[in-house]
């Protein structure tokens, strides 16, 4: 293994790979600091790029994409309290009030520093438990695979919050997709409606920058004309201006206070790692999680919220840490925990790369050399960020009416790049007006994601169960493993339906019924 | 409720999951796969989300309780528009070609958005001439040419 991932090293250092991971930063933190648009939008616009790339070169630079989003996501919350990404919520709580107080600089270095730690960890977590969780995995037949990918369905539609009922569409509209195209076993076609291009099966490419980035770009167009129908747009944010006047020597953070946190710094990137771990959880969950434990143990929790450097460590170091570890799940068992996940297990597949058990043995110095490129995407994502703390709101300012047709040109252009067929053009457009329109009724677009990624595994796996049992689904319960997954499911979907009953008393009680 | 909104119920939201799946099973999937094994799991996704759907429309009866979704019509027309613009670019592009297209889509997409001539003749020419460069001359792809380029 240490052999492997020396070898990692040397394979990413490479001058190109260091371009490329500072463009990935860079464009994900401006990405994730224009509220509305996320660095998910900007990792499926240039995942067709990574086609033609170097696969760790390609991959660490949608990595290093991702790292930045995050951060910039958590710029706009603590400039303007508008979380550029939902993960930076948390950090909005304390960040922007901090801000307001005269203090914009400090917040956004200890969220930065927060950051940074909580990554780095996970990083190191990625590194040193993929191949033993790996070489677990190889212990995997068709009825434990079976039973893990449910899971992953049943964690995924269980904790992507609001309605269950609207989780589990989501994933089985996801699934359905999934199976356009041919039968697995028999190559017969499916469900193509008569068109030729759909014999090979829907392009994942056309899937998520029609779902996540074209539809993204309606919603935000929405939103700006909402907002300038309310007369409240973002304008109005620009004359918030600090609370006070602080000398600029004293809107910074020390070594003292970093100190200060530091019990803080280790408990939000422990939370994040483990949360991250999980399929389905995402930063969101990690940074709430964290931030209210924080808050729990705190000398003085009546501060938080009120511009509390703990409280934005907590949510900024959970919320970080996950980035990294959500990878845990993807590489060592090729379960991808979130839309981001999704997207590098596309980046994968493209490469030939196939995410599972055997990726370290196959690919292990790729695998290794992307691991290594994370890191040394954390160390650019600081060094940048420490330095241009104080440009980011100007990027802030830029009309959606400006961004809308740069951002969907760029899809159709790296759509056709990538599959060189005019058809997967139609196809973002079909998948962008239904994630548009998904979205408006709350039904959640990673779980489409995911049940497409996850859908022919599933099928794959269930048919081979058939054929080694001769028609007997009883081995999924035979086999420890391959029961445990499907113990823990239960608990889950068990656990989700009394919390909905329990809301669904608790409405009955405060709702006015329309 | 305001009455420059308009309003889609979840009641609709499931109705329309319920009639999607009954559709699934009775309908697509028998005309669109052959009979037999490739027929299983679409069958066992429909019958899910069929399952799904009616126990949501039972729940929304039952506890007489039903979101709502707003859709303001002044925004509505803005979002609509450029689907429409986006629509036309999307099925053209192959006829008449990418570099046109995307001149005249950036054009009439920033107009009706109320976005000056200036910056949207300005970013209509530099946008598709640096992806056309970047994916013909670097990368060594070619967009749909159509009629044009």
């Amino acid at each position: 293994m240490f052999s492997q991932i020396f070898d990692g090293f040397v394979t990413m250092f490479t001058p190109l790979t260091i371009l490329l991971t500072t463009a990935g930063v860079i464009a994900g933190t401006l990405l994730g600091a224009i509220p509305g648009l996320t660095a998910t939008m900007g990792i499926a616009l240039i995942l067709p790029v990574t086609f033609y790339l170097d696969p760790i070169a390609g991959i660490v630079m949608l990595t290093a994409m991702y790292k930045g989003g995050l951060f910039g996501g958590s710029v706009s919350a603590i400039m303007f309290n508008a979380p550029g990404t939902p993960a930076a919520a948390a950090t909005a709580m304390d960040g922007y009030s901090l801000k307001r107080k005269g203090y914009p600089r400090k917040a956004i270095r200890t969220a930065l520093v927060a950051s940074t730690i909580g990554d780095m960890m996970a990083n190191l977590v990625l590194i040193f438990s993929a191949a033993a969780i790996a070489s677990l995995a190889l212990k995997f037949g068709p009825a434990e695979y079976t039973s893990l990918v449910l899971f992953a369905l049943i964690l995924i539609i269980t904790v992507s919050g609001g309605s269950m009922a609207k989780g589990i569409i989501s994933v089985i509209i996801g699934l359905m997709i999934a199976t356009i195209g041919a039968d697995p076993e028999t190559a017969i076609p499916r469900l193509n409606f008569g068109f030729l291009e759909l014999s090979g099966g829907i392009s994942i490419i056309a899937l998520v920058i029609g779902l996540l980035a074209v539809s993204e770009v309606f919603t935000t167009i929405e939103q700006y004309f909402t907002s300038r129908h309310n007369k409240s747009n973002s304008t109005d944010l620009e004359d918030d201006s600090s609370g006070s006047d602080v000398p600029k020597g004293n809107d910074n953070i020390t070594l003292k206070e970093i100190s200060g946190m530091k019990r803080t710094l280790f408990r939000s990137s422990a939370i994040g790692t483990a949360i991250g771990a999980l399929p389905g959880l995402g930063p969101v969950t990690a940074s709430f999680v964290s931030y209210t434990q924080a808050r729990k143990k705190a000398k003085n929790p009546e501060n938080f919220g009120k511009g509390e450097q703990e409280g934005i460590a907590a949510a900024e170091g959970a919320n970080s840490a996950v980035a990294s570890a959500n990878l845990i799940p993807l590489l060592s068992l090729g379960i991808p925990g979130d839309a981001e996940a999704a997207l590098i297990f596309g980046a994968l597949i493209m490469h030939g790369i196939i995410p599972g058990p055997q990726i370290l043995e196959h690919n292990g110095s790729i695998v290794y050399g992307i691991m290594a490129g994370m890191l040394m995407a954390s160390i650019i994502c600081f060094i940048l960020n420490w330095y241009g703390s104080t440009i980011y709101r100007k990027i802030s300012f830029i009309r959606p009416t400006v961004l809308a047709p740069i951002i969907l040109v760029l899809c159709v252009a790296g759509t056709y790049g990538y599959s060189q067929a005019a058809f997967d053009i139609v196809l973002v457009f079909v998948f962008g007006i239904m994630g548009y329109l998904l979205n408006k009724v709350k039904i959640p677009l990673v779980g489409i994601i995911i049940g497409f990624v996850l859908g022919p595994k599933l099928e794959e796996s269930v048919r081979q169960v058939l054929s080694l049992s001769g028609g007997n689904i009883t081995m999924l319960f035979t086999k420890p493993i391959s029961l445990l997954f499907l113990a823990i499911s239960f608990f889950l979907i068990i656990n989700a339906i009394r919390k909905s009953l329990k809301s669904d008393n608790k409405n009955d009680l405060d709702l006015p019924v329309s | 409720m305001e009455k420059s909104n308009f309003v889609v119920k979840e009641v609709y939201v499931y109705g329309f999951i319920t009639i999607l799946s009954v559709l699934m099973i009775f309908l697509i999937i028998p005309t669109g796969i052959q009979s037999g094994q490739p027929r299983l799991f679409p069958y066992i996704y429909s019958v899910a989300l069929l399952l799904v759907g009616v126990i949501s429309l039972i729940r929304i009866f039952v506890k007489k309780q039903s979101e709502q979704y707003q859709f303001n019509k002044k925004v509505s027309k803005f979002v609509g528009y450029s689907i429409l613009i986006y629509f036309v670019y999307s099925l053209s592009i192959q006829y008449i070609g990418f570099f046109v297209m995307s001149i005249l889509f950036i054009l009439v997409l920033m107009r009706s958005l109320g976005e000056g001539w200036k910056i949207a003749i300005l970013l209509s020419v530099i946008l598709p001439s640096c992806i056309y460069l970047l994916f013909t001359k670097v990368l060594a792809l070619y967009f749909p040419a159509g009629v044009l380029f």
